[in-house]
C-alpha cells in the first residue's frame, strides 16, 4: 500500500492525465509480464506444480489420487507435460480412465451404457408413443432443444464427466443428475411427474414369464380341484406363499418361490413319469437301429454282425453324437431318406451308405467303450466352446460302463473283433465322405441307370470305408499294425466282465489254427448257418413313442463277406468263436454270467444297480427296469439305453437341453434332440414350465429359472417392492393388496403366447400398474418423484473390479 | 450494444432533461438486468443439454474481457468526444454484465485453490475498480460542471491561491468607528488569531484523505464554528471579513474533495487497467489449463 501511495504521488506529481496513461500502461505491460513470468516460475519450480492448477479438491472418495494423470490420460507426469491434454489424444481418453477402477460395460459411451440396437429400438418405440399422445412439450425443454440438442452430445459419446464434475468438493454430490439434464435427450418431454408423465406401458412386463404359470387356471381351475380332492394339500393361501422379496438383490426383487416349495406337491410326479400312463418313462439314449438285414446280406453289404430283430429307431442323441464328425454328419444325410428297415429299393451307393453308417454306429460304441462315454461327445461345442468336464458328465449322467458293456455284449458281442478288423480311417479325408454324401443324395433322387448299378455293386465287394486318399503304404500297413494290436487275447480268468488273466499260450495256438480255420465271417456266409430272422416283433419306437414289450431275443447274425483271404491276425480267437457259436444257439455265455449292474435278461435292469441285477438274475424272471429306475437313472430295454429323468433340476436334461437348444435351428441332429426333448409328451416334462425363447440370433434357449434380479439389468425402470409393500396397508390406495396393483386378467390368452418363440410377443395373467396408483403418492409436497427415483442412468450396474492381486509365490519375495 | 444515455430529443421535448436522463439510465438498468437474465438462462440450458455450464459462462467471460480490451483500446485511441462518451458508456455497461457472467462461472462461491484465489482475485479487484472508475468519473464530470480543476496540479495552484487570500484577508486591518470615538475591540486580533490558530493549517493541509473520502465536513464544520463564534461579537465590517473568509473555507472544502478526487482517478488508472493486463494473462493461461485437463464434456 506505501509503494502505491508513492507511486500514485509520484504520478500526481507529474500531474498532467495523460502523461499518467501512458506511465499507467507501461506498469500494465509490465504486470503483465511479471504475471507470465510468475505462472511459469511456479510451474516449474513447485514441486507440485500440477496441483496447484487443480480447480478444487476431489470428493472423498477419489481424495487418495495423487496424480493428475491416474484421471487426466494426457496429462503425463512430468511439470508441462498436461500441455499435451491441448493436442488431444484417444477419444475418451480420460473416460476410459474411469473405467480403470469402475466396471462400466463395452457400451459405456453410449446413453445409458446401453446397446445401440437397445436405444434405436428405444427411440423408435418412444416417437410412436409421442405421435400417439396429446401432450405439451415444456417451453424450456423446446428450448433448450433448439439451443443446445443434447443429441450431439450423445452423437460423439457420452463422456463420464458429462454428468459426473469432480474438482468440486470432497462432499459434492457426483451422482447427482437433473430431471432437465435427462428430458434434454428424450423424444418424450415434461416437467413433472405426476402432471404430466405419460401411462406406463405395460409395466411391470417387457416379456412374457420364464416359467410358464397360469395363474388364472390355477386360481380358478387347479387349485380348487386339489382342494376338493386333497383338501390335505396345501393350496397357496397368499401371493407370498410363492412370492418374495428375493434374496439376491436385496428388497426389491420379487422373486419366485421354488418348485420343491411351491410345485412339487402337485407336478413332481410329471417329471419323473411315476403319472405317465403310456410310453417308455425313460428317453433312449443309445439305441441299436433296427436294419433291413436280409436285404443288407443279400446284397452283400458287409455290416459284420447286427441284431435282426431291433426295431428301434436311431435316438437323436446317437445322431448328435455321430455328427460330431463329418464323416459322421456324411453318413447321417445320406442314409437320412431312407427306411432302414426296408432297404429292397436302395440303390447300390445307398447300401454302401448304410454299411458304412453301421460301422460308424459300432465305431460309435467302440469307442465309448474303450474310452468312456464322454469320448462319444468329442469334438461338440457349446455356448462356452468344447465342452467342460462338468458338461460332458451332465450329458451322460454318469454313464456306466458296464451298461454298455452289457449292451454291447448282447447286441453286438464281436464289436471288439470286428472292429480292430477295420482299417482306422481319418476323419479328415473329408473329400471322400462328402463325395459319398452327395452320390447318396443324387441316388436317392434320381433312380440309378443299370451300368451304374453294377459298378456300384461292385463297389461294395471293395473295402466299404474308404481310404484316405493318397493313403502311403506305410499308412496302410500302420493302420493294419494298429488293427493286430486291437486283437483282443484269450481269456483265462475272467470276473465280473473283466479279464484278469490272459492266455498267451492259447492265443498262440490260436493264431496257428487261426489260418486252417474257416472264419466265421465265411460261414455266416454261406447261407446256411445263418438263422432266418425272427418273426418282427411290435414296432419299437424310443424316444417319444411306445416301446414295445421286450420281445425274445434272436441270435446275432453275422452278415459280413468272406473275408478267408484275409490275414489270419484278422480270425477271431477261440474264445470269440466259442462266443459267436453259444450267441447263434442262443445261448450267449454272457447270460450265464452277467456282468455287475446288468441284467442278465433281456429286459434288463438299470445299470449300476447290482443287487436288483443279481436280483433279477437269480429270480430268472424280466423284471420290470423302467419301474426299478424310478427315482431316475439308467436302464436298457430291448435294443436301447434309457435315461428315465431323476426328478425337478435333472441335469442330464437340462445339459442336453441347453446343447442342443442353441443349434436346434441349424443343425438337424440337435435339433432332433431339442424336439424330442421339448415335445409336449416328453419324458420329464421340462417344457410344460420353462418357456423357449427364440432368439434372432442366439437360437433357441430354455429358460430354466424364473426372473432374477440380474435380469433386470438393462433396464431402465426400477421398482422396489418391500417398501411400497410396507406402506400400502396403511395409504388407503388398495385394500387388495397385491391385486390393488396387479389385478388377475382371467380371460387372457396367457398360454398361447407360449406357442410361439419370441418372448416379446405375451400376454400377461395381470393388468400392467397404472401410473395413477403411482401419483397417489408420488406427488409434488409428497413422495419423491425426481426421474433418477425409478430409472437408473446407467441400465447395467457400475461395478468396481477386484483388484489384481498376484498371489505370492512360495520362496519369493 | 447500445447503451442509453438518455431519451431521444423528440421525445425528451415532454419531459424535462433530468427525467429523460432518468428515464435513459432506468431503461440501461432494465437492458443489463434482462441481458444478465438471458446469460443465466442460456448457461442453466447448456448445463441441462448433457454440457458443463462452466465452459460457456467461461467463454462468455472470456469473450466480455477482449470486448473490454478492445473498448480500451478504442478509448486510448482518440475518437471524437461523442463517441467516447458512447465507448466508455458500453464499457461500463459490458463490465456490469460481465460480473452476472463471473458469478455463474464461480457458481456463486469462493474459490477452493490458488489459482482460482488469483483469479477471483484479479476480477474481484478489476470489478471493484472499474465501479470506483464508474463513480470517478462521475465526480469528474460534477466537478467540471462546478469549475474545478481536473488536474491535481491545477487544484493545488487553486488552493495555493486560496491559502494567500485568506492570508491576505486575515492580516487586513479594519477601519475604526469614528462616529462614536469608542474603544476600538480587538477583532483584527480574533480574526488574526483564527487565522493562526484554525485556517493556516486548514489551508495548509488536505486533510485527512479517508474523511475526504467519506466527505465528511467535520474539520469544515469546526471552523464554521468558529468563525460563527466570531459573528456575534463582530461588528458589520468584521462580519463581511469572516464571510469572505467563510466563502474562502467552503472553497477549499471543496478543493480538498477534488484533489483526492484526482488522486484516486491516478490510483485508479494504476490499477484498474494495469491488473485487467495481468488477469488477460492469467485468464488465457486459465483456458489452456482448463482445456489441458478437460474429459471432454464441454
Amino acid at each position: 500500500m506505501f509503494w502505491f501511495g508513492r507511486l500514485v504521488s509520484l504520478c500526481a506529481q507529474r500531474a498532467a492525465p495523460v502523461l499518467s496513461s501512458a506511465l499507467r500502461d507501461r506498469i500494465a505491460i509490465l504486470v503483465a509480464f511479471l504475471t507470465i513470468i510468475g505462472i511459469g516460475a511456479a510451474t516449474s519450480m513447485m514441486p507440485t506444480s500440477t496441483r496447484l492448477l487443480m480447480p478444487g479438491p476431489l470428493t472423498s472418495a477419489h481424495a487418495s489420487l495423487q496424480s493428475c494423470s491416474a484421471c487426466h490420460a494426457n496429462s503425463g507426469f512430468g511439470k508441462w507435460t498436461w500441455l499435451r491434454g491441448l493436442i488431444g489424444g484417444k477419444p475418451h481418453g480420460d473416460s476410459k480412465a474411469c473405467a480403470g477402477c469402475h466396471s462400466i460395460g463395452e457400451h459405456a459411451f453410449n446413453a445409458h451404457g446401453a446397446r445401440l440396437d437397445v436405444l434405436k429400438r428405444s427411440t423408435r418405440h418412444a416417437e410412436k408413443r409421442a405421435a400417439t399422445i396429446a401432450m405439451a412439450i415444456p417451453k424450456s425443454a423446446m428450448l433448450q432443444s433448439m439451443a443446445f440438442p443434447a443429441s450431439q452430445m450423445s452423437a460423439r459419446g457420452i463422456e463420464c464427466a458429462t454428468c459426473h464434475q469432480e474438482h468440486q468438493g470432497a462432499q459434492f454430490e457426483l451422482t447427482a443428475m437433473s430431471d432437465e439434464q435427462c428430458r434434454s435427450c428424450h423424444t418424450i418431454k415434461f416437467d413433472s411427474f405426476d402432471r404430466d408423465h405419460p401411462a406406463f406401458d405395460g409395466y411391470p412386463f417387457t416379456r412374457r414369464t420364464r416359467i410358464i404359470y397360469d395363474h388364472a387356471s390355477h386360481f380358478s381351475k387347479h387349485f380348487p380341484e386339489v382342494a376338493k380332492k386333497s383338501p390335505t394339500k396345501n393350496i397357496p393361501q397368499t401371493c407370498a406363499n410363492c412370492h418374495v422379496t428375493g434374496a439376491d438383490a436385496g428388497k426389491s426383487f420379487m422373486g419366485v418361490a421354488t418348485f420343491e416349495q411351491a410345485c412339487a406337491a402337485c407336478h413332481a410326479n410329471q417329471i419323473n413319469g411315476n403319472e405317465r400312463a403310456i410310453g417308455p418313462k425313460g428317453i433312449a439314449f443309445l439305441t441299436v437301429p433296427g436294419l433291413d438285414v436280409q436285404t443288407l446280406k443279400s446284397r452283400n453289404a458287409n455290416i459284420g454282425e447286427w441284431p435282426e430283430d431291433s426295431e428301434a429307431a436311431l435316438s437323436p442323441f446317437m445322431k448328435v453324437m455321430l455328427s460330431r464328425t463329418k464323416r459322421g454328419r456324411a453318413l447321417l444325410t445320406a442314409v437320412a431318406g431312407l427306411n432302414l428297415q426296408d432297404l429292397s429299393r436302395a440303390n447300390a451307393a445307398q447300401m454302401t451308405a448304410v454299411s458304412n453308417f453301421v460301422w460308424e454306429i459300432k465305431s460309435l460304441f467302440n469307442d465309448m467303450l474303450s474310452n468312456g462315454a464322454g469320448s462319444a461327445l468329442r469334438g461338440l461345442k457349446d455356448a462356452n466352446g468344447v465342452l467342460s468336464a462338468d458338461a460332458v458328465a451332465d450329458l451322460t449322467a454318469h454313464l456306466p460302463h458296464d451298461a454298455i458293456l452289457a449292451a454291447q455284449r448282447e447286441w453286438l458281442p464281436s464289436l471288439a473283433l470286428e472292429m480292430s478288423r477295420r482299417k482306422v480311417t481319418s476323419d479328415d479325408a473329408d473329400g471322400v465322405w462328402e463325395e459319398m454324401r452327395e452320390a447318396a443324395n443324387i441316388e436317392t433322387r434320381a433312380e440309378p441307370s443299370a451300368q451304374s448299378r453294377a459298378e456300384a455293386e461292385e463297389k461294395t465287394d471293395e473295402e466299404t470305408v474308404p481310404e484316405p486318399a493318397g493313403a502311403s503304404a506305410a499308412e496302410k500297413k500302420r493302420a493294419q499294425s494298429t488293427s493286430v494290436k486291437r486283437d483282443p487275447r484269450p481269456c483265462q480268468v475272467r470276473l465280473f466282465g473283466q479279464c484278469l488273466l490272459h492266455n498267451e499260450q492259447n492265443h498262440k495256438v490260436d493264431a496257428a489254427e487261426a489260418g486252417r480255420r474257416p472264419t466265421p465271417d465265411s460261414a455266416f456266409s454261406d447261407g446256411q448257418r445263418v438263422p432266418q430272422p425272427a418273426k418282427s416283433p411290435q414296432a419299437m419306437r424310443v424316444g417319444l413313442g411306445d416301446v414295445a414289450a421286450p420281445q425274445k431275443k434272436s441270435a446275432v447274425k453275422i452278415a459280413d463277406k468272406d473275408t478267408s483271404e484275409a490275414d489270419e491276425l484278422l480270425f477271431p480267437t477261440a474264445d470269440e468263436l466259442r462266443e459267436i457259436e453259444a450267441l447263434t444257439k442262443g445261448k450267449s455265455p454272457l447270460r450265464a454270467a452277467p456282468a455287475p449292474g446288468v441284467l442278465a435278461s433281456p429286459a434288463t435292469a438299470p445299470a449300476g444297480s447290482t443287487d436288483a441285477a443279481d436280483a433279477a438274475a437269480r429270480a430268472g424272471s424280466d423284471g420290470d427296469a423302467e419301474s426299478w429306475a424310478a427315482s431316475g437313472g439308467w436302464y436298457r430295454q430291448d435294443y436301447a439305453i434309457l435315461y428315465r429323468p431323476a426328478g425337478h433340476k435333472d441335469k442330464f436334461m437340462a445339459a442336453w437341453l441347453r446343447l442342443t437348444a442353441r443349434q436346434s435351428a441349424s443343425d438337424d441332429a440337435s435339433n432332433a434332440v431339442f424336439a424330442a426333448l421339448t415335445h409336449k409328451d416328453a419324458q420329464g416334462a421340462c417344457s410344460k414350465c420353462h418357456s423357449i425363447d427364440t432368439g434372432a440370433n442366439t437360437g433357441r434357449s430354455v429358460n430354466f429359472s424364473p426372473a432374477k434380479a440380474a435380469d433386470a439389468a438393462g433396464r431402465f425402470t426400477r421398482f422396489s417392492h418391500e417398501p411400497h409393500m410396507a406402506v400400502m396397508p396403511n395409504s388407503g390406495i388398495t385394500d387388495k393388496g397385491c391385486l390393488g396393483c396387479h389385478a388377475l386378467q382371467k380371460d387372457s390368452p396367457y398360454l398361447k403366447s407360449f406357442e410361439q418363440g419370441n418372448p416379446a410377443s405375451f400376454a400377461s395373467n395381470f393388468t400392467p400398474v397404472k401410473a395413477e396408483i403411482c401419483r397417489s403418492c408420488h406427488t409434488e409436497g409428497k413422495a419423491r418423484q425426481d426421474c433418477q427415483l425409478c430409472h437408473s442412468y446407467h441400465v447395467d450396474q457400475i461395478g468396481t473390479p477386484e483388484a489384481a492381486t498376484k498371489t505370492l509365490l512360495l520362496g519369493g519375495d | 450494444m447500445f447503451v442509453i444515455s438518455r431519451l431521444p430529443k423528440r421525445r425528451t421535448s415532454l419531459l424535462s432533461a433530468g427525467a429523460a436522463v432518468m428515464a435513459g439510465r432506468t431503461l440501461t438498468l432494465l437492458a443489463g438486468v434482462c441481458l444478465c437474465a438471458a446469460i443465466f438462462v442460456l448457461i442453466k440450458l447448456y448445463g441441462r443439454a448433457l454440457r458443463d455450464a462452466r465452459y460457456l459462462d467461461g467463454w462468455i467471460l472470456a469473450g466480455g474481457m477482449v470486448g473490454q480490451l478492445a473498448l480500451h483500446a478504442a478509448i486510448k485511441t482518440g475518437f471524437s468526444r461523442k463517441l467516447l462518451a458512447r465507448i466508455r458508456r458500453l464499457h461500463i455497461f459490458t463490465g456490469y454484465v460481465l460480473i452476472a457472467a463471473f458469478a455463474s462461472h464461480t457458481a456463486f462461491s469462493l474459490p477452493d485453490t490458488k489459482l482460482e484465489w488469483l483469479l477471483w482475485s484479479g476480477f474481484a479487484i478489476v470489478t471493484a475498480s472499474g465501479i470506483l472508475g464508474t463513480y470517478l468519473a462521475r465526480l469528474q464530470r460534477n466537478a467540471a460542471r462546478e469549475g474545478l480543476p481536473a488536474t491535481v496540479d491545477g487544484i493545488a495552484k487553486r488552493r495555493d491561491a486560496l491559502m494567500e487570500q485568506a492570508e491576505v484577508f486575515a492580516a487586513r486591518a479594519l477601519q475604526a468607528n469614528a462616529v462614536l470615538g469608542l474603544p476600538k475591540p480587538p477583532q483584527d486580533a480574533w480574526i488574526a488569531g483564527l487565522y493562526a490558530n484554525h485556517l493556516a493549517s486548514y489551508f495548509g493541509k488536505p486533510g485527512n484523505a479517508v474523511r475526504r473520502a467519506f466527505r465528511s465536513k467535520r474539520q469544515m464544520q469546526r471552523i464554521m464554528e468558529e468563525i460563527a463564534d466570531l459573528t456575534v461579537y463582530a461588528d458589520t465590517a468584521a462580519n463581511v471579513k469572516l464571510a469572505e473568509i467563510r466563502a474562502l473555507v467552503i472553497e477549499n472544502d471543496r478543493l480538498n474533495w477534488a484533489a483526492l478526487r484526482a488522486k484516486l482517478t491516478i490510483g485508479w488508472m494504476l490499477v484498474h487497467v494495469p491488473i485487467t493486463y495481468g488477469l488477460v494473462v492469467l485468464g488465457v493461461f486459465h483456458i489452456i489449463v482448463v482445456y489441458s485437463f478437460s474429459s471432454g464434456a464441454w
